[in-house]
């Protein structure tokens, strides 16, 4: 074994388990709802430029009246 | 007020056409045939040679093998015959794009949400009853019944009510048959929803009586639910992921910390309190949880529970797959031909139908699939993945369980789903009740009762029915053989019931926050007041009539004297198949509008035969006069009784117990016979529907505009070459052009 291999291979693991870590990140915090006010921002960014979007503490405020009086059922 | 992007002509296609990804090349052709020999491999394992016992591994083929190849090319089917969609339209989360509830959201991550938000407590329980037949009918029932029925309905629904801006299930039916069959349609899932939110609650209560351990651990919940609610609020709002990984260690210090209280003197009378004293507890909570605005408890609670969710299922999947279990209970047990077993009495059909709904076929997936998913979709194509393919993994996750179930000893599985009524609720008594059963091979002595009660820190697991416990025992069995040995058992065991608590609280939270605004909406017909769903008084109102709904059921089964559990649950599976077949009416009504006549059998055989079960069930359910099956005739038997001066009636002394029991036959009798009337009339609206548009010949369709699509996204879960094509034009593009896709 080389000495280039040796050190390659753990620098190629360790950059796809970074790649697997940030993807899970990215998923998990997708299904759990956590990237609800980015998409929020980009959204506003993108069809209302001329309006500052909510902070991230009014957002989820907002949010939750919003699930207050939108209630969703869960499956038994 | 959508926020709509004008489609340019310079922008790249929005929708790939399949060329080379159709063309059968002998990889593919190999694989598929590999696929489809390992599938039938295992099926002959488990149906044909059915040796003395079987690895659970054959299951998971058998399963598996079977989802692949329906997903493939049923499913595949479905879309080009009946659902046709066309990916150059855009999705209601393009046309009426609003940042908030209506977000293109990237197909895996939908995907995850939208399963976390169809599996639930269910497809755990079902299975685990419907074990008393033996292993093969349940089998089969998942697996055949998701692929041709329960997949089918939620890929249709979810579709159909995405092309209508995401209307819900209650909506649609409007649309469809008018006024009166719209009507009928909410009334029947309001009742749905009482009788669903009961028996999950009764099956928590089951869970949790005189269980120390069980209800501290649960109880504990509250604190930290409460505690990621102010976190969320006023430390770090928005930060979801990181709270719940806190979230998740305080719960496992509660599970472990439930062990330790459980052997204190102190935590054993605070905590042992019998099923009345809990069920009373949750009725309150329920009412309190449903009142209180969501981020208090609903929501922390919510994100506990997907991250449960999802993980346990993978680590059950994974223990599975190496601990590798061998099967002692046979195919078909004596109770597979009669109608006398001791989980639930009544015959394999259709009682085995209704008992496995979540899981094969349940109606309240339509509920889900039609409403918040469809909001979200990116491309319609995606429909298939997300409706038809979560299905799928939710009949795994019904596999699992029923693998789990059976994997414990049948001795132990009788001794714990029977009836206090049979086995006196004493070690001695069931023994005794399992010896008395006469089945080949199966006893259990009371030693062996015990000694699995202390493993697993609880003081006795004789009659714990409900499937829970069951199941928790199972899984417990499961995972300490690959992960921490007998000394685990006691935490895997209590890991489990809190893992089916905090689906079921979740559950019952949200569906009477659901059912309050259905009847305040319904009420509002008479007293437009109460249309204001932000008057606080209204809304108090119609929470305490729907927490009074249910838990007067809640407390009916508790408090049963022929077991409540086994009389109630038929009522669960029953409402949830008429659901179904509700919203499988609907979606029949909308295909033959559409005269897509030809291809109407794949909605009609599932919509037909979930009619003949759930009519027939309810039928027995009425008419039949074996005591154990019919309500009406248990009520007649016990009233009879009442009146000749007589003070018991088979196990059941007493008076005040004779009393109970026809009062709660009655009432179980009534609405079985509400729920068939029901069903029936909405069915009639359907068939009605499809006969006047066989007779004319316009295309009747209630869908939203069609609106041309400006953005591009796969349809399955890799893309194909077309699609990576098509993508990359698509990242070429200035970033201004492109629509971002956020993970929400």
């Amino acid at each position: 074994m080389t000495a280039s291999a040796s050190e390659g291979r753990p620098a190629a693991a360790g950059a796809l388990l970074a790649r697997a870590w940030r993807a899970l990140v990215w998923w998990a915090k997708g299904v759990t709802g956590e990237s609800k006010y980015q998409a929020y921002v980009d959204h506003e960014r993108r069809v209302h430029p001329d309006r500052e979007p909510m902070t991230e503490r009014a957002f989820w405020r907002d949010e939750y009246r919003r699930q207050d009086a939108n209630p969703e059922g869960r499956c038994c | 007020m959508a926020d709509v992007a004008t489609s340019k002509p310079e922008l790249p296609p929005t929708a790939a056409e399949e060329t080379t990804s159709k063309r059968w090349t002998p990889l593919k052709i190999a694989l598929w045939a590999a696929i489809a020999l390992l599938g039938g491999i295992a099926w002959v394992m488990l149906a044909v040679v059915r040796g003395e016992t079987v690895n659970a591994i054959w299951f998971v083929f058998a399963s598996v093998a079977t989802y692949l190849i329906f997903y493939r090319f049923y499913s595949k089917y479905i879309e080009r015959k009946i659902v046709r969609p066309d990916d150059t339209r855009a999705t209601p989360a393009e046309y009426k794009a609003n940042g908030r509830d209506y977000v293109a959201t990237d197909r895996r991550v939908l995907f995850g949400h939208h399963f976390a938000a169809i599996a639930g407590a269910g497809p755990l329980v079902g299975p685990v009853l419907a074990a008393q037949m033996g292993y093969l009918p349940g089998t089969i029932w998942i697996i055949v019944g998701v692929v041709l029925a329960g997949a089918v309905q939620d890929y249709l629904v979810m579709f159909f009510s995405m092309r209508r801006g995401g209307r819900s299930l209650g909506q649609m039916a409007r649309d469809e048959f008018g006024r009166v069959g719209g009507a009928a349609a909410i009334l029947a899932t309001l009742l749905i929803m009482v009788i669903i939110t009961a028996i999950l609650a009764l099956v928590v209560v089951n869970a949790l009586g005189e269980s120390p351990w069980g209800v501290f651990s649960v109880a504990m919940t509250i604190p930290i639910a409460l505690f990621m609610g102010a976190y969320l609020r006023w430390i770090r709002p928005g930060k979801v992921l990181e709270i719940s990984i806190i979230g998740f260690v305080l719960l496992m210090a509660a599970i472990i910390g439930g062990g330790m209280v459980a052997e204190t003197a102190w935590g054993q009378e605070l905590f042992t309190l019998d099923r009345v004293t809990i069920a009373w507890g949750i009725v309150i909570y329920g009412f309190l949880a449903a009142v209180l605005p969501v981020w208090i408890l609903l929501t922390p609670r919510d994100y506990l529970s997907t991250f449960m969710k999802i993980g346990v299922i993978v680590a059950l999947a994974l223990a599975i797959i190496f601990v590798r279990p061998e099967i002692s209970v046979p195919a078909f047990t004596e109770f597979a031909a009669g109608d006398s077993g001791p989980v639930w009495p009544g015959s394999l059909f259709p009682f085995l139908f209704v008992t496995i709904a979540c899981g094969a076929l349940s109606g309240f997936h339509a509920l889900i699939a039609s409403g918040t998913t469809p909001k979200m979709v990116e491309k319609e194509k995606q429909t298939r993945l997300l409706g038809y393919g979560g299905m799928l993994m939710e009949s795994f996750v019904a596999i699992m369980a029923l693998v789990a179930a059976i994997s414990i000893d049948q001795g132990i599985y009788y001794a714990m789903n029977s009836s206090a009524a049979n086995t006196q609720g004493t070690i001695e008594g069931a023994a005794a009740f399992v010896q008395s059963l006469g089945l080949t091979g199966v006893s259990v002595t009371p030693e062996q009762l015990s000694a699995t009660a202390a493993a697993v820190g609880e003081e006795s697991i004789v009659s714990r029915t409900g499937g829970a416990p069951t199941l928790a025992l199972g899984l417990a069995n499961i995972m300490q053989s690959w992960i921490g040995g007998p000394s685990m058992m006691a935490f895997w065991y209590h890991f489990a019931i809190m893992f089916e608590a905090l689906f079921i609280l979740t559950a019952v939270d949200a569906g009477t926050r659901v059912a309050r605004f259905m009847l305040q909406d319904s009420l509002g017909n008479v007293f437009p007041k109460f249309k204001d769903t932000s008057w606080t008084l209204g809304a108090w109102i119609c929470t305490a009539i729907m927490v009074a709904a249910w838990g007067a059921v809640l407390i009916m089964g508790v408090t049963d004297p022929l077991g409540g559990i086994n009389t109630l649950f038929p009522l669960f599976g029953i409402a949830n198949q008429l659901l179904a077949a509700i919203a499988l009416a609907v979606v029949l009504a909308i295909v033959a509008k559409r005269r897509t006549f030809r291809s109407l059998w794949i909605v009609a055989v599932p919509l037909a035969f979930v009619t003949v079960v759930t009519v027939t069930a309810s039928a027995f359910k009425v008419f039949s006069p074996v005591p154990a099956v019919g309500y009406w005739a248990n009520h007649f038997r016990f009233r009879d009784a009442l009146a000749a001066g007589e003070t018991s009636v088979g196990t059941t002394e007493g008076v005040a117990a004779l009393e109970s029991v026809v009062r709660n036959t009655m009432i179980q009798g009534t609405l079985s016979i509400i729920f068939v009337v029901l069903t029936i009339v909405v069915i009639c609206f359907s068939v009605a529907n499809v006969i006047k548009a066989l007779r004319s010949s316009e295309v009747v369709d209630h869908e939203d505009e069609r609106t041309e699509s400006a953005m591009f996204a796969p349809a399955g879960f890799l893309p194909t070459p077309e699609e990576r094509e098509i993508q990359k034009q698509w990242d070429a593009l200035p970033a201004e052009q492109q629509r971002r896709r956020t993970g929400h």
